[in-house]
């Protein structure tokens, strides 16, 4: 019952004049389709039967129409013209309760597939199970008034009939609600394999993958998936098919041999044999006796269906309520004070995983310094930064920002503090500036242009777009004349945020992996001159970068295995020196652009 | 003008049938049964409520035996149970496993379409709007000109039951149920396109409705009234 008033509440919030027009075109429509079906059929039986008024049969006819006309004329206004309208904003109200519920949830929700498949059954189910409630509690008290006047019609003509009118209840009640439970079964269980079908035909189709697609065998093993999904559709059908199809089967026609068979044989037993009834009398009788059985299935139908909504809306809820694992601390903290950062004992595992990530970090970053974040692949260097933003809590120990713990501060505005560049770092189908701001964009255009140009890309962008150039849009999503650019130079815009936002740290994963050695060197540059007062931590794989830093930090199997400064780890003769002596080695032996002594001149 | 409107009815069916043929191509057997058991509701539904209430009324009105209108009654009822039967097994156990087939046919040589396509066609919003999201619906749409078809059948089967009824009583009824039929058509026709208009619009550039609106709820009305 919570669940449906949840629903009610929601759809009332969204649009309430459209719950009162929902109500009163319903009720309208109940209340012709008894007149039409139950009274103006027996009134004209019975005229001719008795010989009755011709004139009077024409007016009322023509009345009739006429009640017939200007309710077809409000349902074709509500149902064309009205509901459509008002539906943009009540389903925008429905969407926006799951897209800021997907916005709050813990990244780590992202890793579960548990999660996504209650996420997907929330988002495709939701907007119709709020219309289907909301409808079903109009209809519910529509028919409980139609109910009430028909049983008192169906009385006064023959008490026993009432009875038959009461026996498909019955029926519908019990058989209805395994046939729910079936095909809620059935639908939990085909959740998984529509998502994977879904999520291959999406794939497929995307410019995104469409390289790949291409160029590999991506494309049969796609296919393989897609095809073992719908075998597992078929299964699942298998399995509950039968039960279902008989469920149905008795649903339906147990209820139409009471309603309407029956209710046929006792109309006429008493018309025929017992001679009670007239011929108008027998047709109200039949009418008002299906039509109230009708009403009364429809009653348990709806009940029925609540039933199955509430198990639906359920997991709209659950997602709704889904509380953060990490919850928000009280404490204030301001991006503009210099920021203090230390990880005390920390330890990190993935969810499913038993070998910790991250093992036993101990590490401190003082205020306004500089360092650098370098290792091989899979060591756990962006699964620190993805701690230290909280993106993640810790399994183990505790990092501090300025002596405190940063669970004691408020998490959006701890996260605040961050001006970030991801290693994968996603454009959207945005203009420039809404991309470099991520925000809506006000007067910042000195702001936008000195970060575009900081990250090196201003120049190119004047050259291709000309001076308005902060509102051409990128990527061709939405747009013939959007702009694409390489992956390099994406990245730039990408890194021109990291200039832009003023948090107290700048945190950069490998920002630079798209960029040649000396757009990197100057980036770098840049960045540590615009970050003056920043403390900044920055993952990267070129050591020469890494060179720029105040300290290093090298990371090897989750653990801190080396760290100071160039000069101190290259006199080690550990991890850092072999990485930089091979990658230099990489470079003279390469002959690209960029020579061994070229090579040193960056990192000097 | 007729040239251009019989031009567009030829392309209108071709597309249709053009989809059938596919949807015939890999499941036979849905489109089969799904247009029997129809034509077998659209009898048995005439035969139940028109059929069976003129004979009971009949029997009423000339003092005809009880135990006729039990007979009559049982056979109305055994047909309807027979086709609830067959239809229940259809629709919850064939159909859905029918309907997998064809969305696994339809969207594995859509896919090998989809990968011959330039890159390039990517970049246009125009093309992506077009081809791609109706490669992406081809089955469900599939299955749509299959519904049409079959409402056109059952309406059909009902239409043609219901005239053999209307005929065995009174010739004149005919007239007015091909006025009503005459009229009906029309309506049907004009307000469909609106609304054909209003929701492609709708699709294509997420707009109001509006401006259609007002034609839309003249003719519905008209469509009701007649």
């Amino acid at each position: 019952m919570n669940n449906i008033i949840y629903a009610l509440k929601t759809s009332w919030k969204a649009s309430p004049s459209r719950v009162i027009l929902e109500f009163i075109v319903r009720l309208l429509y109940r209340l012709y389709n008894v007149y039409h079906t139950v009274f103006l059929l027996g009134y004209v039986f019975n005229a001719i039967e008795n010989d009755g008024n011709v004139y009077y049969l024409f007016l009322l006819v023509g009345i009739s129409i006429i009640l017939m006309v200007a309710y077809d004329y409000l349902a074709a206004w509500y149902y064309n013209a009205y509901k459509p309208y008002v539906d943009q904003d009540v389903f925008r109200e429905y969407n926006m309760l799951i897209y800021k519920k997907a916005a709050e949830v813990d990244l780590e929700c992202y890793e579960n597939p548990e999660f996504y498949n209650k996420y997907t059954k929330t988002l495709n189910e939701m907007a119709y199970r709020f219309e289907s409630v909301l409808s079903d509690a109009v209809e519910t008290a529509v028919d409980i008034l139609m109910n009430s006047y028909l049983f008192a019609v169906i009385f006064q003509l023959d008490v026993f009939a009432v009875a038959i009118c009461f026996v498909p209840l019955f029926i519908k009640y019990i058989i209805g609600k395994k046939l729910n439970t079936e095909r809620f079964k059935l639908f939990t269980d085909n959740v998984e394999h529509n998502r994977r079908k879904d999520y291959i035909k999406r794939t497929v189709y995307l410019k995104d993958y469409s390289k790949e697609i291409r160029t590999s065998n991506i494309f049969s093993l796609l296919n393989e998936k897609f095809k073992t999904a719908s075998y597992e559709i078929m299964r699942n059908i298998q399995k509950y098919g039968v039960k279902i199809a008989v469920l149905d089967f008795f649903n339906t026609s147990l209820v139409v041999i009471f309603t309407y068979f029956i209710a046929i044989l006792y109309a006429s037993y008493r018309a025929l044999v017992a001679q009670t009834l007239s011929i108008g009398d027998y047709i109200i009788l039949v009418n008002a006796v299906s039509r109230l059985s009708a009403l009364l299935v429809g009653f348990v139908d709806k009940i029925l269906r609540f039933n199955e909504n509430s198990k639906y809306i359920s997991n709209i809820r659950d997602f709704i309520d889904l509380k953060s694992k990490m919850p928000s601390g009280k404490d204030h903290i301001s991006g503009n004070l210099p920021i203090r950062i230390e990880f005390k004992n920390v330890y990190y595992t993935y969810p499913g995983q038993v070998k910790p990530c991250l093992d036993n970090i101990n590490l401190s970053v003082g205020a306004g310094e500089k360092i650098a974040i370098v290792g091989l692949n899979g060591a756990g260097k962006t699964t620190l930064v993805k701690l230290l933003m909280r993106l993640y809590d810790v399994s183990e120990g505790e990092i501090l920002i300025n002596g405190t713990n940063i669970k004691d501060y408020d998490k959006n505005e701890y996260r605040a503090i961050f001006s970030t560049v991801f290693q994968d770092f996603r454009i959207f189908a945005a203009t420039v500036a809404e991309n470099v701001l991520l925000d809506t964009v006000g007067k910042k255009d000195n702001e936008i242009d000195d970060a575009l140009s900081n990250s090196g890309i201003y120049q190119t962008l004047i050259e291709k777009c000309g001076e308005h150039f902060r509102d051409k849009v990128l990527t061709k999503e939405f747009d013939n004349e959007g702009l694409v650019l390489s992956g390099g130079e994406f990245q730039k815009i990408a890194i021109a945020r990291a200039f832009i936002k003023r948090g107290g740290v700048a945190v950069l994963d490998e920002p630079s992996s798209a960029l040649d050695p000396i757009a990197e060197k100057e980036m770098f540059e840049k960045l540590l001159s615009a970050c003056k007062d920043k403390t900044v931590i920055f993952i990267s794989h070129r050591l020469s970068a890494a060179a720029l830093a105040d300290r290093i930090y090298v990371m090897d199997n989750g653990r801190i295995a080396e760290h100071g400064t160039h000069e101190q780890l290259m006199g080690l003769k550990g991890i850092y020196y072999k990485m930089y002596v091979k990658q230099n080695k990489r470079f003279s032996n390469s002959g690209d652009s960029v020579d061994e002594e070229e090579q040193f001149s960056l990192v000097e | 003008m007729v040239i251009r409107l019989m031009k567009k009815s030829n392309s209108v069916l071709s597309n249709n049938l053009f989809m059938l043929k596919e949807v015939i191509g890999v499941i036979p057997l849905y489109v089969i049964g799904t247009f029997c058991l129809t034509i077998a509701r659209a009898i048995v539904n005439a035969y139940v409520n028109v059929y069976l209430i003129k004979y009971v009324v009949d029997a009423i009105q000339f003092k005809a035996q009880y135990q006729d209108i039990l007979v009559s009654v049982f056979w109305a009822a055994a047909a309807f149970l027979l086709h609830k039967l067959l239809e229940s097994g259809f629709i919850n156990i064939l159909a859905p496993k029918m309907t997998q087939k064809l969305n696994y046919s339809m969207q594995m040589s859509l896919f090998c379409k989809a990968r011959e396509i330039d890159i390039e066609k990517y970049d246009q919003p125009q093309f992506y709007n077009d081809f791609i999201l109706s490669m992406q619906n081809a089955d469900a749409k599939a299955i749509d000109v299959v519904d049409t078809i079959n409402t056109l059948i059952y309406n059909l089967t009902s239409i043609s039951a219901m005239v053999a009824i209307i005929a065995s009583i009174d010739t004149i009824g005919l007239v007015f149920a091909l006025i009503n039929v005459t009229f009906a058509y029309f309506i049907n026709i004009k307000t469909a396109k609106p609304t054909i208009k209003r929701n492609w619009s709708l699709y294509r550039q997420g707009g109001s409705a509006n401006m259609y609106d007002e034609f839309s709820i003249f003719l519905s009305m008209l469509k009701k009234f007649g």
